[in-house]
């Protein structure tokens, strides 16, 4: 029998304790099933949960509106400290609030909501461009690129009150982007 | 729950009252934690007298020191503590009470993820930003309110709306997103400005066109409409995007809307009371309010919007002073000088085009704001003209004053309503502006010949005159108009150049194509024109209008049956004369060759008979130039007298266009005075 090397002995004997600190614990861990993706979660299984994310969607939509308009505002009166402290609101608003309602996968494929979750998304990206968030408003829009790839021709609301197929939509609103 | 909340709303909402105890009372006060103070205080009274014992003592005893042991877990003790000074400081204004509310709730802040923990928390800060005048602080309140509270209550509240489950007990906090709603914009709305903290707050715009979009008052099975702020908020979030709007600013428009409000009060105040010290003051207090907008204007449109509004105020307060007969001391910083400005400022700001950047979604957007200002600062400057000529006519003594300093007025506006009338610029200019100027001009000759002593200089005499001529160039219609101008002229001696300044003018009427046009479509009041331009093509009416103003169409009948009469009696006479020289002729047949001896004793019969015949020869000629005359006054009087009378149907049509700014006829006026500077313009170059 070959001598264990002193090398592997000492990793052994690492992984052990590591097992025993294990056991050795009170109770079991936090999370004894792992918590699922936000798109899991929001994948709709009846009609009520599809009217709920429609009515939420909705909703964003013209949230979303109305925080555009304030920023056009705040921004036209160069009111530095409204615009300091309406960002951080929209920072969280979009952290904790839109983009786990936008993370799912399903909703940009439903014939029923498809279209409005484009109008949200186009909506959020616009509102980034506003924010001078570059970097997170083309993160904004090569999603939509990828989402709807291949369905360039669907319409939506972009620029706000005009209806647009969705490529050309998201070429003005690139170019926007850059103009600032 | 659900079946508590309703409870609870009817007992502050509707006033009936039911047997709670505090902790229900204090678990439940968002439904009437935003009532007015009075209210708040009866209701806590009430609550008070049905629970045995007074929130003040039932705070002391349950949340001071030593407090007595309810059973509830330390989490709802704390909430209902912080409620209940908060409570106490809204009813009684001790701040004290919401230190310790502020205290007390701080001490929650390790368990903010509880819904209703987090609403009292924020509103409670926000409470104290607003006591300490800190807008940043409230403003952050108000954004974190809404992002940690209402933002995750909306869907499972829609949910539970859909399912029926409002009533279910686990509901909990959710149930209350209604009042929520409510008391956000309320707190936002009426309590900040009512505690001074009325700038910075824009970035609650966002809150109050969230609060308007399907949000405030559309639960009425929870609120009643009536009894919401949902008309409110509505109203606020139209005006942030409205034309009165300062580019969507909030504070602007809780400024404006406060002074609105203010002006409405006293505009009430001063027809009920007259021009009392309550009056003044709430006037003042009016014109403050103005101030503080205007000074939260950062655009032109905002500053016309406000320009607009006090201007209305300074009209008001001239037409109320002329009716009253009273002059009170009161003075405001705004004056019609500084409207101009302004319009100056806001049509040079858009004459390159970029309407956005002042603020307007559109050049319509633009130009109403441009004519809305505009109609403003003529409709105070008349007024204003008007008071003074009203105050020269009543005290002789103030006449030489208060006559030039309505001319003064009434030439201001005219300086402005000729730079803008042009070619170039005149889209800036409201069509109500062409009879605005007639005003004035007329105003100006009036100021200087009807209510000016005698001490007018021969330049305001003929300045006057001018005035007269620019007045009937720019509304012709008005008869009195003409008599006006002879009356000037007559004081100057120089009547005889009436129709020399009288018929360009009646020409200009009768070659009109806009005239001829308006009266072919017939528009509005396209008969009485025709009457006035048929009057103007014929020279004699056109005498008619400038000297006869004074005599009745009757005596002016009666006149042409005298000169009738005269003429019939004249022809008579010389019929008679006619047939006597024919009667001295048959007697007297031509002269045959007379015998000598009876030539010298007939030559004296002769010569008589020659001399009558030759008297009577005359006096025929002289009788036939008389009837020739007399014919000619019959025929023009004749044709003319109806054209004069006719335009009596004009009588009223200024009154109509003073009174309706909106009158289709004030369209007329532009073109014929556009027209009109064409004409004058195309003469100009062929000459």
């Amino acid at each position: 029998m070959r001598a264990t090397p002193i090398c592997v002995r000492l990793l052994l004997a690492s992984l052990s304790l590591g097992l025993f600190a294990c056991i050795s614990s009170d109770g079991p861990p936090d999370q004894l099933v792992p918590e699922v993706t936000a798109a899991e979660a929001s994948t709709p299984l009846a009609g009520e949960a599809l009217d709920a994310r429609k009515r939420d969607l909705e909703r964003a939509y013209s949230d979303l509106t109305h925080f555009q308009e304030t920023l056009t505002s705040l921004h036209y009166r160069k009111d530095r400290n409204g615009l300091v402290q309406f960002s951080q609101f929209l920072d969280a608003y979009l952290g904790v609030h839109l983009d786990p309602m936008l993370a799912g996968e399903w909703q940009s494929r439903h014939p029923e909501l498809s279209a409005l979750d484009a109008n949200v998304r186009f909506a959020k990206a616009q509102l980034l461009v506003q924010l001078a968030e570059r970097g997170r408003a083309a993160d904004a829009m090569d999603d939509i690129a990828t989402r709807f790839k291949g369905r360039e021709d669907m319409l939506v609301a972009y620029p706000p009150g005009k209806q647009t197929p969705l490529g050309k939509a998201l070429e003005q609103l690139r170019e926007r982007k850059w103009k600032g | 729950m659900r079946r508590a909340l309703a409870i609870a709303a009817v007992l502050f909402w509707a006033g009936s009252a039911a047997a709670e105890d505090w902790p229900a009372y204090l678990d439940y006060a968002y439904v009437y934690v935003s009532a007015e103070p009075d209210a708040l205080r009866a209701r806590l009274a009430q609550y008070g007298r049905e629970a045995g014992i007074r929130l003040e003592d039932y705070t002391r005893k349950q949340f001071g020191p030593g407090a007595v042991d309810d059973g509830s877990d330390e989490e709802t003790r704390l909430r209902r503590g912080a409620i209940a000074e908060l409570l106490l400081y809204l009813a009684g204004g001790d701040p004290e009470h919401l230190s310790k509310s502020v205290e007390t709730v701080r001490q929650l802040e390790d368990r903010l993820t509880r819904h209703e923990n987090r609403y009292w928390y924020h509103t409670i800060l926000a409470h104290q930003a607003l006591e300490r005048g800190r807008r940043f602080d409230f403003v952050g309140e108000m954004l974190d309110l809404w992002l940690y509270v209402v933002v995750p209550l909306e869907t499972p509240y829609e949910t539970l709306q859909t399912l029926s489950l409002g009533d279910a007990p686990n509901s909990g906090f959710v149930a209350a997103l209604p009042y929520i709603y409510e008391n956000v914009a309320r707190l936002i709305l009426l309590r900040s400005p009512r505690m001074g903290v009325d700038r910075d707050l824009d970035p609650l715009g966002a809150i109050v066109r969230m609060l308007a979009d399907h949000r405030v008052g559309t639960h009425p099975d929870v609120i009643p409409v009536a009894l919401s702020s949902r008309e409110y908020v509505e109203r606020i979030a139209a005006r942030l995007k409205g034309p009165e709007s300062d580019v969507g600013s909030l504070s602007f428009t809780l400024a404006l809307f406060e002074a609105t409000k203010l002006h409405e009060q006293a505009r009430a105040r001063l027809a009920e009371k007259g021009f009392d010290a309550e009056t003044v003051k709430a006037m003042r207090v009016a014109a403050g309010a103005y101030e503080k907008a205007l000074a939260r204007a950062e655009t032109l449109q905002g500053q016309a919007t406000v320009y607009s509004r006090v201007l209305r105020q300074l009209g008001e307060t001239y037409a109320a002073r002329q009716r009253l007969g009273v002059d009170p001391d009161f003075e405001t910083s705004f004056t019609i000088e500084g409207a101009i400005d302004v319009y100056d400022k806001l049509y040079r700001a858009g004459a390159d085009g970029d309407f956005a950047s002042q603020g307007f979604e559109s050049r319509e957007a633009y130009l109403d704001s441009l004519h809305r200002l505009w109609e403003e600062i003529q409709e105070t400057s008349l007024n204003a003209a008007d008071y003074y000529l009203t105050r020269a006519a009543e005290k002789p003594a103030l006449a030489h004053e208060m006559s030039r300093s309505a001319a003064r007025i009434h030439s201001r506006l005219l300086g402005f309503f000729h730079r803008y009338a042009t070619a170039e610029r005149q889209d800036a200019v409201p069509d109500s502006a062409y009879f605005a100027a007639y005003e004035a001009a007329r105003g100006t000759g009036d100021a200087l010949t009807a209510y000016a002593p005698a001490d007018v200089t021969p330049e305001e005499l003929a300045m006057a005159v001018q005035r007269y001529v620019d007045a009937l160039r720019l509304f012709p219609f008005e008869r009195r108009g003409y008599a006006a101008l002879t009356a000037a002229l007559a004081r100057q001696g120089r009547e005889s150049e009436y129709l020399d300044l009288a018929r360009p003018v009646a020409e200009g009427v009768a070659r009109s194509r806009q005239i001829e046009t308006w009266i072919e479509r017939g528009e509005e009041g396209a008969r009485r024109i025709d009457a006035m331009r048929r009057a103007l093509s014929d020279s004699q009416a056109l005498v008619y209008l400038g000297f006869a103003e004074t005599a009745s169409a009757e005596a002016l009948a009666a006149g042409l049956d005298e000169v009738r009469a005269k003429r019939d009696k004249l022809a008579k006479h010389l019929d008679e004369l006619a047939r006597r020289r024919e009667a001295i002729g048959r007697e007297n047949p031509g002269p045959a060759a007379p015998a000598e001896d009876a030539a010298s004793e007939r030559a004296p019969a002769a010569g008589a008979t020659e001399l009558e015949l030759a008297d009577l020869a005359r006096e025929l000629a002289d009788g036939k130039a008389q009837l020739a005359s007399l014919d000619a006054q019959v025929s023009a009087r004749t044709r003319a007298l109806p054209l004069y009378r006719a335009t009596e149907k004009s009588d009223g049509l200024a009154d109509e266009l003073r009174a309706r700014r909106d009158h289709p006829m004030h369209a007329l006026l532009r073109r014929m005075y556009h027209e009109q500077r064409s004409l004058a313009a195309d003469g100009g170059n062929r000459s």
